[in-house]
């Protein structure tokens, strides 16, 4: 877990997506053990109660699974689930932005379509 | 589960009214993080709720127990006050280990082994004098204290003001780690609220001898938010709302707008909403006397 | 009440050792200062017990005040009854004149004193006077702040000097007839009075830290 929690969003979401993208870097991987509730209140200094909150969103999601008396582990397919989850979020979260901006700064549409594939992916 | 329920408290000392007829409800099994102004009434507060000293008016009651000289009720909570350094006679000469020993006394669960290793851990000479220790010190001497009491409920005020950055990260560790273990219930006033907000399950903000609010510190951090906009659009918005700490540069004007709880704010697109953090929260609620 | 009790066991600790320790001192100051010869040093062995006496009187006097400056506020804010605080001292403040009255008449035993009942009476009346006093000083510190020490303090010299002065001059008949034994009565009213204002001041005492 590198990264650090900052103030705009809940923290509780912030565990939750730390979680994901520990699942989308297969730093956790299908069927592995979550650390605990305890531990991740421990390791960033929250309360378990809202560590808790984090990750049962995903448990009621399915990404991940309770095992009674032995701990929380990462759901088969969870991988997917939390990529088709996230497509759905990107167009609000991202492209939605873009064109706003692009439309206060007289982008057209073309124009910004052509800006896309120009950019070339970093490494 | 277990509560401390204060009701209609009143304190009066000579010429103010300390607290006002604060109604306040403590479950167990939380951690409780109360904030206010120097002066707002915490320290009395927490000082009634453990029944060191009597309220004006008004009842405190453990499990529907009266608090007020009652060794079973009291025997469950540990209030651990900042250590004075000096006595109206004189400077205070108990060393460390006089309080350890009285600690050990005086609190039916004190653990006598995790006192020895807090006492290592903050690498403190308990053969000093609390005369000559530093505020840190002091500070970790009231902290050592509540941790080793291993009561039910148990009270810290402003543990952490004397302490370092490391010390303070320090205390934040252990009590999460003393709270795996026991889950008791923790109230912990601060005046060092970024660091601290995310520890606190509830958050307490005392104001004047009020209490303004006391809930999820989540929910509250979800319904307090500030808006900006064109003086207009944000005038309309907080017409009839609990808002506060309007300012106004130019046309731009922000608020910050209270909201109900599970209340959703519809605002028009031209407004930007941001979240606050609890600390931005406080000082939109509590900074106000201030600023006029 | 235990827990008061067992606080209070630790505390008094210190005020045995003055006892003993400070007349010892005494006892050798004596013995320097006078030559074997003399009245006084001639006399040191019976002496002892009055310097126990006297040591013992001074610590009760000044034990509540100690009480008041630190303990009163560490055990209540420790959990402690505000009346298993006030009851402590009281029983504490007791067992420490019983305890020195004790050693003082072991001290007359050893020395070989001819030892009374109503001696013993008396010096317990003495102590139980200084305890009482003691009790009124620290209430009236607690409550008019230290000015009220020094007046007291004042007030109670010039009375003891007045009265030692006219039954010296003889002006005083009921000073020359005051008998010993009325120290235990006086001691015990004195107590009494002081325990109804040591107890209210207990009961609305202000913790601050």
């Amino acid at each position: 877990m590198q990264e650090n929690l900052n103030e705009s969003k809940s923290i509780y979401l912030q565990i939750g997506e730390m979680i994901e993208n520990e699942i989308l870097r297969d730093i956790l991987k299908e069927e592995e053990r979550v650390p605990s509730t305890n531990e991740f209140a421990q390791f960033y200094r929250i309360n378990p109660a809202t560590a808790g909150k984090g990750i049962n969103l995903l448990v009621d999601e399915g990404i991940l699974y309770k095992q009674r008396g032995i701990g929380m582990f990462v759901s088969k397919g969870a991988k997917e689930m939390i990529r088709n989850k996230r497509k759905e979020t990107f167009v609000d979260q991202y492209v939605k932005t873009m064109l706003e901006e692009a439309k206060r700064l007289n982008i057209s549409k073309e124009e910004l379509i052509a800006m896309i594939s120009n950019t070339e992916e970093d490494k | 589960m277990s509560t401390i329920i204060a009701k209609g408290i009143n304190k009066k000392y000579k010429d103010t009214n300390a607290l006002k007829d604060v109604d306040l409800t403590v479950e167990s099994g939380k951690i409780y993080g109360m904030i206010g102004r120097n002066g707002a009434g915490k320290t009395t507060l927490l000082s009634i709720l453990s029944a060191q000293n009597p309220a004006t008016s008004g009842l405190v009651t453990i499990d529907g127990e009266k608090v007020w000289e009652n060794q079973k009720a009291i025997d469950r909570i540990c209030f651990s006050r900042e250590i004075a350094t000096t006595t109206p006679f004189g400077p205070n000469t108990y060393k460390i280990k006089d309080y350890l020993k009285a600690a050990e006394i005086f609190y039916p669960n004190w653990d006598k082994e995790y006192a020895k290793n807090l006492v290592e851990t903050f690498k403190l000479n308990p053969r000093k004098k609390v005369s000559k220790l530093s505020k840190g010190m002091l500070s970790m001497v009231t902290i050592i204290i509540a941790l080793a009491s291993r009561a039910e409920f148990t009270f810290l005020d402003e543990p952490v003001a004397g302490l370092d950055i490391v010390a303070r990260d320090q205390f934040y560790k252990l009590l999460l780690k003393d709270y795996e273990e026991t889950h008791r219930t923790f109230i912990i006033s601060t005046h060092i609220i970024e660091e601290a907000a995310n520890l606190f399950e509830d958050t307490i903000i005392v104001k004047n001898g009020e209490i303004y609010t006391n809930e999820n510190t989540q929910q509250l951090l979800a319904r307090v938010q500030m808006v900006s906009g064109s003086a207009e659009e944000v005038d309309a918005l907080i017409a009839g709302r609990d808002y506060h700490r309007v300012e106004q540069l130019g046309n731009t004007k922000r608020a910050t707008i209270v909201m109900r709880p599970g209340e959703e704010l519809k605002v028009p697109e031209t407004v930007t909403v941001t979240p606050l953090s609890l600390q931005e929260i406080f000082l939109a609620v509590c900074g106000e006397e201030v600023e006029q | 009440m235990i827990k008061a009790m067992r606080f209070f066991e630790r505390e008094e600790r210190v005020n045995v050792l003055t006892m003993v320790l400070g007349s010892i001192a005494m006892y050798l100051y004596f013995w320097i200062l006078f030559p074997q010869d003399s009245i006084v040093g001639g006399n040191l062995h019976n002496m002892y017990s009055a310097f126990l006496m006297m040591i013992g009187a001074i610590v009760m006097l000044s034990d509540v005040i100690q009480s008041y400056s630190r303990r009163y506020c560490l055990m209540i804010s420790g959990g402690i009854l505000r009346k298993h605080v006030f009851a402590s001292q009281v029983v504490t403040q007791i067992l420490f004149a019983i305890f020195n009255t004790l050693v003082i008449t072991v001290v007359y035993l050893v020395v070989g004193t001819p030892v009374t009942p109503g001696k013993i009476i008396t010096i317990l009346g003495l102590l139980l006077t200084a305890g009482g006093m003691g009790n009124l000083l620290a209430v009236v510190t607690d409550r008019f702040g230290r000015p009220a020490y020094i007046v007291f303090i004042l007030i109670c010299g010039v009375l003891g000097g007045m009265m030692g002065g006219f039954s010296a001059a003889g002006e005083l008949k009921w000073v020359m007839h005051f008998e010993a034994i009325y120290l235990f009565p006086i001691g015990i009213a004195v107590l009494a009075i002081s325990c109804f204002l040591l107890h209210r001041s207990i009961m609305n005492l202000e913790v601050r830290s």
